[in-house]
């Protein structure tokens, strides 16, 4: 991988200096690059391969609580005092916000271990094309099993400046890839999709990857559509960290604080049932969502969002801590330079219970085993109704056909109250923990 | 800079001999005002710039993008697209190939009838205020509400090995509301936008529909309505519905890339009936002002209006340059990419069904029992299995031949497929109101999709009674 040689941390402030000059009370500047590699593959075979090196400065400014932001991917020092002055004059030209108290001060921690991987920074493309090919090998356990695939590995190093103080340098890397298979037999149609994500590469496993999805693939053919009827429901890991995750979404701060969520007025009240519990933890070595600071330079952190079905708290930033009066937890998060810092949860860990999954689907005289997918609330009404894309019919304790055709229709938390056993096991990525669990009562609507 | 880049693919040509090259300098400059609860605090304003190369080789495709246009940057992209080109090659069995066409040289700017760079930004706070505080004070329900104002210009140039090199700048502008109401516990909300390939002329076309009293109305209905029943129901879709439906359910299985992937339940069914003989399937990215048009796409090739289904047979697919030589089509003009950070890829422009003769009136008369699908709010699409899933903010019942009383939070699915050929009225309104970002392999693309009233015999509801 090619690179240029920039501070970025100088870049940084100058951009700072600039805002200030032109008449910002505070500001913000964050600066990035980073190198990335990607390989997709069509129906088993290499289609493209790309490179991206990319590299962007943001600024943020403050003038009496109204915010100016801009950015660019250039950065050159006369780059960075341009985007400063111009984040000024926009904070200048909006409208003051009372609601605005500060930017963060610094304060400094030990670095998160395990975030940068020197091994992923300089692996080559043909090596990652190696790679790629045990999923597509793995994948292929017979030769009706269409393959498709795409991965991307990288690393990238940011630095975060403000006017406080805040001055904060990190690098990481990253690596991900994804196969989603497909069986055709006439009109009869199976698919299934797996993916593995980490920091290095001792945290992914391609062959398991390409096997689940293969393997998936085939057991899907021959879905049936069922009656509408109410029934128990397991969300095995993937659809049970989807939905948790769309809950711990809504107790974002900023949408408390603007009254656009169905969890104001929950602190300290039940939202679910008495054996879940839910920490938010930033800080675990390698992981995923993992880092030293927010996108403030707050330092991260772990802590409980509920405990045994009781919300202990909301996720903040540095406006709505302030703001609310609240201790800020850390929350910050942010997409790159082409926006200003949002709130976002980062490893999501449920705490796993005491039942087999096993027992817990052969409890079930009939059900609903939702095996993979995506399924989640909506963040302002809680509202849940989608179709279950990856489910199965579970008839006397057994496995019996996929579905199609089959929607959910409920609300988050009447399915979070519901919640009558957590599996002892789990998936674990990289800082995530989630096991799965069983809903009693659930509404669903077929097509049979 | 045309000369710049000409000068990169003759190098590339004589370097690396390939079968095909092309480059693209992208540049998007835009800004925007966000007014919440009566106070525009929140002023954006980017820059985005840079260009990529795309180089085929031995039937190996290698893409490189940076955020430069120096001609120093351009040619070391070149050189690494080609490296990539040359490691992936080895490992490809299926040689790939585009489609020859004639090149083409042109320059394009679309015009609007007022540039947002005109408007002092003061002026701009002050009318959006005055449409927000509309909205806000509307009801002693409504607790939040988030008037969105964006302009920008994108500006592609590409130029090609076939000889193709075209500048064109296209100029979009948006406003969208979000309101959110609340009482006894039950939060709600409701939005509306207008969006195209205008200028600050799409202010008034907002308030002209009156669309942020409408964004209010409706989240205040909302707070009434009752949740939705469970099960089997026959449907009539509004404009916006039959929008959705065509898009996700069907139009992302005619994108041509999904067909070969083995992605698409369209896959070997083109002179067959895939839908019913009442419903003809339109895409046409040559719609003046829509905002999913465009005179080019990103491979330079001219987009055009397509029949993708005539009266109910599959004509044709969404091609790019290399589907079209491997299915043995022409291109279509609908290779389409986000930014320089990305590869073209096969996507839609302004998708719709094309209109009947049935009035809404009509196609209510012999409903007994079932569901009028009034605004959307999202979908998407397992193409390979048809399965699409539609999630509508506000419906109403009908009973016994007339609409009853309003519905709130549902989605609706079905497999295409079956659902397309059980479309039995179709309406003489045809309008083609929505416009939103499509999302596909992590590009956004500008798009719209409409059509008329159509009426379904059988869709299931996730509903909750």
């Amino acid at each position: 991988m090619e690179e240029h040689s920039i501070d970025l941390i100088a870049v940084a402030k100058k951009a700072i200096e600039a805002a200030l000059r032109a008449g910002a009370e505070q500001a913000e500047a964050y600066a990035s690059r980073g190198m990335g590699t990607s390989i997709s593959i069509e129906r088993g075979d290499f289609k493209t391969c790309k490179s991206l090196y990319d590299y962007g400065l943001c600024v943020r400014s403050y003038v009496k609580g109204g915010m100016g932001f801009s950015y660019t991917q250039r950065i050159t020092e006369k780059d960075a005092v341009e985007i400063g002055k111009a984040s000024a004059k926009l904070a200048r030209q909006a409208q003051p916000d009372p609601d605005f108290i500060s930017l963060p001060e610094p304060k400094k921690v030990p670095e998160v271990p395990g975030l940068y991987d020197k091994e992923l920074a300089e692996l080559d493309v043909e090596e990652f094309s190696e790679l790629m090919s045990r999923i597509v090998d793995a994948a292929r356990i017979s030769p009706e099993v269409i393959v498709n695939c795409s991965g991307s590995y990288g690393y990238g190093e940011y630095a975060l400046v403000n006017s406080l103080g805040v001055e904060i340098e990190g690098r990481r890397t990253g690596i991900g890839f994804s196969a989603f298979c497909i069986v055709k037999r006439g009109d009869d149609i199976g698919s299934f999709y797996e993916w593995d994500s980490g920091r290095s590469l001792r945290d992914v496993d391609p062959e398991k990857v390409g096997k689940v999805a293969g393997e998936g693939a085939i057991r899907f053919l021959g879905a049936k559509k069922v009656k509408t009827a109410t029934l128990p429901v397991v969300f095995k890991f993937l659809p049970a960290a989807g939905l948790i995750s769309s809950l711990i979404g809504a107790a974002n701060a900023e949408s408390i604080h603007r009254k656009r969520s169905y969890l104001v007025d929950m602190l300290g009240k039940r939202i679910a049932s008495d054996i879940l519990t839910v920490y938010d933890d930033g800080t675990v070595e390698r992981g995923i969502a993992s880092s030293t600071y927010d996108a403030e330079g707050v330092p991260k952190r772990r802590f409980v969002v509920i405990e045994k079905g009781i919300l202990k708290t909301y996720l903040h930033n540095s406006y709505t801590a302030n703001k609310m009066k609240a201790e800020n937890n850390a929350c910050a998060s942010r997409a790159g330079y082409s926006s200003p810092p949002g709130i976002g949860s980062s490893n999501i860990q449920i705490v796993p219970g005491d039942i087999s999954l096993n027992e817990m689907i052969a409890e079930m005289r009939e059900g609903i085993v939702v095996e993979t997918g995506f399924i989640w609330a909506d963040p302002i009404t809680g509202t849940i109704s989608q179709t279950i894309d990856f489910g199965f019919k579970i008839e006397n304790g057994e496995y019996a056909y996929p579905l199609k055709g089959t929607l959910i229709g409920s609300r988050i938390l009447d399915l979070m109250r519901n919640i009558d056993a957590i599996s002892k096991e789990y998936r674990e990525e990289p800082g995530f923990i989630w096991p799965a669990i069983r809903v009693k009562d659930v509404r669903i609507a077929g097509g049979a | 800079m045309k000369d710049v880049l000409v000068s990169i693919l003759d190098e590339c040509s004589h370097k690396y001999s390939p079968q095909f090259a092309d480059i693209r300098v992208f540049k998007r400059i835009g800004s925007s005002i966000v007014i919440e609860n009566g106070r525009a605090f929140r002023m954006y304003e980017y820059r985005l710039h840079g260009g990529c190369v795309r180089v085929l080789i031995n039937g190996a495709w290698g893409f490189s993008a940076v955020n430069d246009t120096s001609k120093e940057e351009l040619r070391r992209a070149m050189k690494t697209a080609a490296k990539m080109a040359i490691a992936t090659s080895k490992r490809v069995s299926e040689k790939r190939g585009v489609a020859e066409i004639k090149g083409v040289e042109d320059s394009v700017v679309f015009p609007v009838k007022i540039k947002p760079e005109d408007i002092p930004i003061d002026q701009k706070v002050k009318e959006l205020l005055e449409v927000e505080k509309v909205a806000r004070k509307y009801h002693p329900s409504v607790v939040n509400t988030v008037l969105s104002y964006g302009d920008r210009h994108e500006i592609e140039i590409v130029a090609n090995t076939l000889g193709t090199y075209i500048e064109q700048d296209i100029p979009r502008t948006g406003i969208s509301l979000f309101v959110a109401t609340r009482e006894a516990g039950v939060v709600q909300r409701s939005y509306e936008n207008t969006s195209g390939i205008k200028g600050y002329e799409v202010l008034k076309e907002f308030l002209d529909e009156e669309k942020h009293v409408r964004a209010a109305t409706t989240a205040v209905d909302l707070l009434k309505a009752s949740p939705p029943p469970a099960g089997k129901f026959k449907a009539i879709l509004s404009p916006e519905i039959t929008g959705l439906i065509v898009h996700e359910a069907f139009g992302h299985n005619s994108e041509a890339d999904a067909v070969i992937a083995g992605e698409s339940i369209l896959e070997g069914k083109i002179g067959e009936k895939v839908a019913s003989e009442l419903v003809t399937i339109v895409d046409d990215s040559t719609i003046p002002g829509a905002y999913g048009s465009f005179k080019y796409d990103s491979e330079g090739t001219p987009g055009r209006r397509r029949i993708i289904v005539e009266k109910g047979i599959l004509r044709g697919f969404l091609h790019s340059l290399e589907t079209a030589k491997k299915l043995g089509a022409s291109p279509t003009g609908s290779a389409r990419a986000d930014t320089h950070h990305n590869i073209p890829i096969v996507r839609m422009s302004n998708t719709y069904i094309d209109a009947g003769d049935w009035t809404f009136e009509e196609m209510l008369e012999d409903i007994d029992h079932g569901i009028y699908f009034k605004k959307s709010q999202w979908g998407y699409v397992f193409p390979e299995k048809g399965q699409f899933t539609c999630n509508v903010i506000v419906s109403y019942m009908i009973r016994k031949g007339e609409v009853a009383e309003i519905l709130r939070d549902v989605s609706f699915g079905g497999l295409t497929l079956e659902t397309l050929k059980t479309v039995d009225a179709i309406g003489r309104d045809l309008v083609i109101p929505m416009a939103g970002m499509c999302g596909k392999d992590g590009q956004g693309a500008p798009v719209c999709c409409g059509g008329p009233h159509i009426r379904v015999k059988e869709v299931v509801v996730g509903g909750r009674a």
